[in-house]
């Protein structure tokens, strides 16, 4: 089976934005080792692409409302919720290869980059 | 030493310029670090050509877009870069800060020093890939660039803004004439009171890809030594440096000579040599995965050549006047010049000086083949002094070489005949030329003069090197006069000529054979 195929069935295993266990079950039993490491990169690849990760520093009180206003941001994508306090304040949104960053963790690194040869 | 007040300055000045608002990336994860190309995932804005940056440090240059990844060749050595390590766009292609501090310096492609003094820290980017200048902004080549060896200035000139190919098989001098030429261009610093001709300062570039570091380090030596790193730049990616770096050479040393070039400074750059460079390149296409064709070289190999030596221009004045003369060095293989490398570099140049080992092996050095040897531009920059005497002079050589090889079936010969091969044995010799003793145009327009004349037919051929080198001593010591005269570049007319006969005349009496 080629990597066009695979990746095509990668697409298919999922339902609303989830992994459809049943088809992958399926499709994993009849594919060989290496058919199989090409399909499991396909299917993070595609949860990657359908996923859009929101990165805080502390955990958010009213999330509903939030999710609310990234779900009209981000539609057709499943929006998780992931606490980091390296981020120190602020938010840290992740769509696919795409980072959008507010939060004080990055002003500060960029600020570090920014002043260096000032000394 | 920088006080304290001097750096809290320093540190508001920028922090009052530092950006605000959030900050959107693009990044990739890698996937796999393949022979130091990393195919990397995501990326998805990242353009051919631009810089990314790995988080663990370090940088690379995007060289592939394919459907889902993009190949990523690295320009840091001993990176370790693992699978999973995120990368980021830059949104800038590659540069290189070009300054006048550059002057005296070896940096490699990027601009990095590598002689262990401070980086420079001023100046303007250069991008190393850009579209030369079009043919509304050039006029043709108009000064010559005097390379001080008298078979190359008087057979094949070589003018401002022109491409010459310098070609021939390993160690047979190809590097010595680039060298010398560097060296030459000492005569017309704005220092020098004999630059008669008033011809501008050249700036000059060594381009050394792919070379052994103890190589380039004897060619900087030798540039020291003769206070030429002066007004010289030495762009190295030696053997050592990754394939990238190597790649990146040329077009790291193009985009410094455009700095130059755009202030309107003539400027020399030597690439020594293409043919390495064009292993680098296969090197990294091969990895890539790109089609192989001829010799194993991808399908854009000619453009490859094509578009760095098109960079080499004479601006006309309303663009500054500036240039760039280029000397491309090839090395072939038992002299096969119609190998693949060769060839596209042949048809791209404006000539080429080639270099052979049969005549490197009988003692004529430099070795150059005045029979392939050919300048298709230069001839218009010669002074009308040097085109006076290298036109008699290349009619008396071809006539020479033409008549030695009937000679050899003979052993009666008329005396006419017989004088001709004579004359011809003296043009060889007097074409020989030491290394690292380039000549001023008077003393080559002496020597080359002095035999056409006749006036060493009666010096037996073994001794035209020694009376050659005596004769120019004594011109210097007691005739400066005539040197004096030779330098404006003017015809040598009839006056000029019965006093350079009574000179000889002079000199032949103390002369002993």
């Amino acid at each position: 089976m080629n990597k066009k195929l695979l990746k095509k069935l990668a697409a298919e295993s999922f339902i609303e934005n989830s992994l459809d266990e049943k088809k992958i079950e399926a499709i994993s039993n009849s594919l060989s080792r290496k058919e199989l490491k090409i399909f499991i990169n396909e299917l993070k690849e595609q949860t990657k692409k359908s996923t859009v990760y929101v990165q805080t520093a502390l955990p958010l009180k009213n999330s509903d409302e939030y999710l609310r206003e990234l779900e009209n941001l981000f539609p057709n994508k499943k929006i998780e919720f992931i606490v980091d306090p390296s981020l120190l304040l602020g938010v840290r949104i992740i769509d696919n290869d795409n980072i959008i960053e507010i939060n004080m963790n990055n002003l500060l690194h960029k600020m570090k980059h920014h002043i260096v040869g000032a000394i | 030493m920088i006080d304290a007040q001097d750096i809290i300055k320093n540190l508001e000045n920028k922090l009052n310029n530092f950006p605000e608002g959030s900050a959107t990336d693009n990044i990739g994860t890698v996937q796999k670090n393949q022979d130091g190309v990393i195919a990397c995932s995501g990326l998805s804005k990242a353009g051919m050509g631009e810089v990314v940056s790995f988080e663990k440090g370090g940088s690379g240059v995007v060289f592939n877009l394919d459907e889902d990844s993009v190949s990523i060749i690295l320009l840091d050595e001993n990176m370790n870069i693992n699978e999973g390590d995120v990368v980021k766009r830059t949104e800038k292609t590659l540069s290189v800060t070009a300054h006048e501090q550059l002057l005296g310096r070896i940096v490699n492609p990027l601009g990095k020093p590598l002689d262990g003094k401070p980086g420079i820290t001023k100046g303007t980017a250069m991008p190393l890939e850009k579209i030369a200048a079009g043919v509304v902004q050039r006029e043709p080549v108009n000064k010559p660039l005097k390379t001080g060896i008298k078979s190359i200035d008087a057979m094949i000139p070589i003018g401002r803004g022109q491409r010459e190919l310098i070609i021939g098989d390993r160690g047979l001098g190809k590097t010595a004439i680039a060298i010398d030429t560097i060296i030459n261009q000492g005569k017309f610093q704005s220092n020098n009171k004999d630059n008669k001709q008033k011809l501008k300062p050249v700036i000059c570039i060594y381009v050394a890809i792919g070379q052994k570091d103890s190589s380039i380090a004897q060619i900087v030596n030798k540039l020291q030594e003769r206070g030429a790193m002066e007004y010289t730049i030495v762009v190295a990616a030696g053997a050592s440096m990754p394939a990238a770096l190597q790649y990146l050479a040329p077009y790291g040393g193009s985009a410094i000579a455009e700095y130059f070039m755009e202030k309107g400074a003539d400027v020399l750059i030597v690439y020594d040599d293409l043919t390495k460079h064009a292993w680098a390149y296969r090197q990294i296409s091969l990895v890539l995965r790109r089609p192989a064709g001829r010799e194993a070289y991808p399908g854009d190999i000619f453009y490859l050549h094509s578009r760095l030596l098109e960079r080499a221009v004479k601006l006309n004045e309303k663009n500054g006047g500036g240039s760039i003369t280029a000397l491309p060095i090839i090395e072939t293989q038992a002299g096969d010049i119609s190998a693949y490398i060769p060839t596209n570099v042949i048809s791209i140049t404006d000539g080429q000086i080639f270099l052979e080992a049969n005549l490197f092996n009988i003692g004529i050095r430099p070795a150059i083949n005045a029979g392939s040897s050919v300048s298709r531009v230069g001839s218009a920059a010669q002074t009308s002094a040097m085109k006076s005497v290298a036109l008699k002079m290349r009619l008396d050589l071809a006539q020479y070489r033409e008549l030695a090889a009937f000679a050899q079936f003979g052993s009666e010969l008329d005396p006419a005949t017989q004088k001709q091969l004579d004359r011809g044995q003296r043009l060889t010799e007097i074409l020989k030329q030491p290394q690292y003793q380039p000549y001023s145009e008077a003393e080559e327009l002496l020597a080359i003069w002095i035999t056409t004349s006749g006036n060493l037919d009666d010096i037996p051929a073994g001794k035209v090197m020694r009376f050659e080198k005596e004769f120019l001593e004594y011109v210097r010591l007691n005739e400066s006069k005539i040197l004096n005269e030779l330098s404006d570049g003017q015809k040598i007319d009839d006056k000029k000529a019965a006093l350079l006969e009574k000179t000889v005349k002079n000199f032949k009496k103390g002369f002993s054979i």
